[in-house]
């Protein structure tokens, strides 16, 4: 049966509850999807853009099926993710960015043999495909070491490879390039893309701009549990084409002058970075050039130095939906 | 089948390689069964040798299957796979199921081990058993261990507290199922606990075929031991459903 969304979610929201307090108990419900709606079609490789705690690791444990969500709905090639679990979880494959998940004291042919087996994959498939795997994946030869002896992109090419076991329709990746050096960050990003092309549905999440802007097909921005923005990495940068960006370096940017700038007719966003002893401040607004001319003035008193004038990149996109003035 | 076999196997290879494992399997029963010795043996009474030597078996049997099938989970918490094995289409209670399996051979090992430290280096060996009693009942006793470890299993990945607490109950067992003394010296309200437990009526079996004065009820004692499995090994399929439906809504399978 032709589906016609590999994922769709209809004001999924999730809350986590913890109590607080030991003598005097009290329940505290932390939102952390607020309603996301989202459709990827199939064989489209989507992106999920969103600062830490925006949202992203739940999305994406609610669509693998890890985590109920407390309202809403969500498919996953057709199948609700709440009750057709052991349907859905042999389409699917998952990986989790970081070290962990892996049986590192034992070598990575015995964690395959492994997941081979839970997934339920004939013995005569999986003799055949674990080799495939670890030869598409640049691991052959290291297969019978123990995990522990990897270096990050290894592990991360072995999580990859866990993730393919049972040849997923739908691939989840959550910030799968995270820790790893930015050779190792642009081979993992290549063997991505390249299972779009033979025709995989992949779902990424990452903090990355410039990697959502390399390999995604479309990108939803999320913070604080909504999506914010979505369209394709081009669409989303032509939000902010009427905009530019000032740059400057300062010296102990009291808060009330970072209001200041906020409140500046045509300011959209004002961004202070620390950089040891001084602050970059990053500010997205319409009239680059008039706001360079006034610096002088809005900053007496501050040294500040290395203006720049630049257009705005994905990034400021970014900054811009997440950011509030 | 094949995954459950699969999990004994990755059970088993994990657990070589952990030496905290060498201190279950191998250390803690020998200590214990040491011990014993000393304190039970020096009496006249075969009987106290057969609590000192089986005792501390049992000890290391139930150690290894309980602590090492719960800490197991933790570990894997603390690994973050216990996530991935979630994910998978096999159920929880199906990997657990060849997990176990494998800490109860290992504490099958332990059990040999006591025995064998008993008679090489204190000379001593069991009294004359009652040899077919004996066997079924010492088959009975591990079947119940298993059962216990899996109906117990499931709160490991429900709360990270939950091996806080494993300890302690680790040592009740050896009170409530009398490991190392009859369970009729307990209070009556204690023993109406211990009654619950399928590892009491076949360690009073297997005390019964050393010779015991507890009677010779094996009958019964085992149809009530398999009634009480059969019964711990429903719950502890449908508790492993229950915490991986509560572990989907709280989401603490990730958090170490």
């Amino acid at each position: 049966m032709a589906i016609d969304a590999a994922i769709e979610t209809h004001g999924l929201k999730k809350t986590y509850r913890s109590v607080r307090g030991f003598l005097r108990r009290a329940r505290v419900d932390n939102s952390a999807l607020a309603g996301i709606d989202l459709e990827v079609a199939p064989g489209e490789l989507f992106g999920v853009l969103g600062p830490n705690g925006a949202g992203k690791t739940t999305t994406v444990k609610i669509l693998t099926t890890l985590l109920i969500p407390t309202s809403g709905s969500a498919r996953v090639l057709g199948h609700d993710v709440v009750h057709d679990v052991n349907t859905l979880r042999r389409r699917i494959g998952f990986v989790f960015g970081g070290e962990r998940g892996l049986y590192t004291r034992l070598n990575g042919y015995d964690n395959l043999r492994y997941f081979a087996d839970l997934y339920r994959i004939p013995p005569d498939v999986s003799r055949r495909r674990i080799p495939e795997l670890l030869e598409r994946l640049d691991l052959k030869g290291r297969e019978r070491d123990r995990v522990e002896t990897y270096s990050r992109g290894m592990k991360q090419r072995l999580h990859l490879a866990r993730g393919l076991l049972n040849d997923p329709e739908v691939l989840f990746l959550d910030e799968p390039t995270i820790g790893l050096d930015p050779v190792g960050a642009r081979e993992l990003r290549v063997l991505v893309r390249g299972l779009v092309e033979a025709g995989k549905t992949v779902f990424l999440t990452t903090h990355y701009m410039f990697e959502a802007d390399e390999i995604c097909d479309r990108i939803a921005v999320i913070n604080k549990g909504v999506i914010v923005a979505e369209g394709t990495p081009a669409s989303l940068k032509q939000g902010v084409a009427d905009v530019g960006v000032v740059e400057f370096e300062v010296e102990g940017m009291p808060d009330a002058r970072v209001e200041s700038l906020r409140a500046l007719d045509g300011v959209t966003s004002v961004v202070v970075t620390d950089r040891e002893l001084t602050q970059v401040v990053t500010m997205h607004c319409t009239r680059p050039g008039e706001l360079v001319s006034q610096l002088s003035q809005l900053l007496e008193g501050l040294r500040f130095r290395e203006v720049a004038v630049r257009e705005a990149t994905l990034e400021d996109a970014y900054v811009r939906l997440v950011t509030s003035r | 089948m094949r995954a459950a076999l699969r999990a004994a196997e990755m059970q088993l290879k994990l657990q070589v390689i952990n030496p905290f494992a060498y201190l279950g399997v191998a250390i803690y029963p020998l200590i214990m069964t040491v011990l014993a010795l000393f304190l039970l043996a020096p009496s006249s009474q075969p009987g106290r040798i057969a609590y000192a030597i089986l005792g501390g078996g049992l000890t290391g049997l139930w150690g290894t299957t309980y602590v090492d099938a719960g800490n197991g989970l933790n570990t894997e918490r603390w690994m973050g796979t216990l996530e991935q094995l979630m994910g998978c289409p096999t159920p929880l209670s199906v990997i657990m199921l060849g997990k176990v399996a494998t800490n109860v051979l290992l504490g099958v090992g332990a059990f040999g081990l006591s025995i064998g430290v008993a008679f090489i280096g204190f000379h001593r060996v069991l009294p004359p058993v009652d040899g077919g009693p004996f066997a079924v009942s010492f088959l009975l006793t591990i079947v119940a261990f298993f059962a216990v470890g899996m109906a117990l299993a499931p709160i490991f990945p429900l709360a990270r507290w939950s091996f806080t607490i494993a300890n302690g109950a680790e040592a009740l067992i050896y009170i409530l199922c009398g490991f190392m003394f009859p369970t009729t010296g307990l209070p009556s309200w204690v023993q109406a606990i211990s009654s619950l437990l399928p590892p009491t009526w076949t360690i009073r079996a297997l005390y019964a075929a050393t010779g015991q004065p507890v009677g010779r009820d094996y009958g019964q004692w085992w149809l009530t031991a398999t009634l009480l499995i059969v019964v711990y090994v429903a719950i502890a399929f449908a508790f492993f459903r229950f915490a991986e439906a509560r572990a989907r809504v709280s989401g603490q399978l990730a958090r170490a």
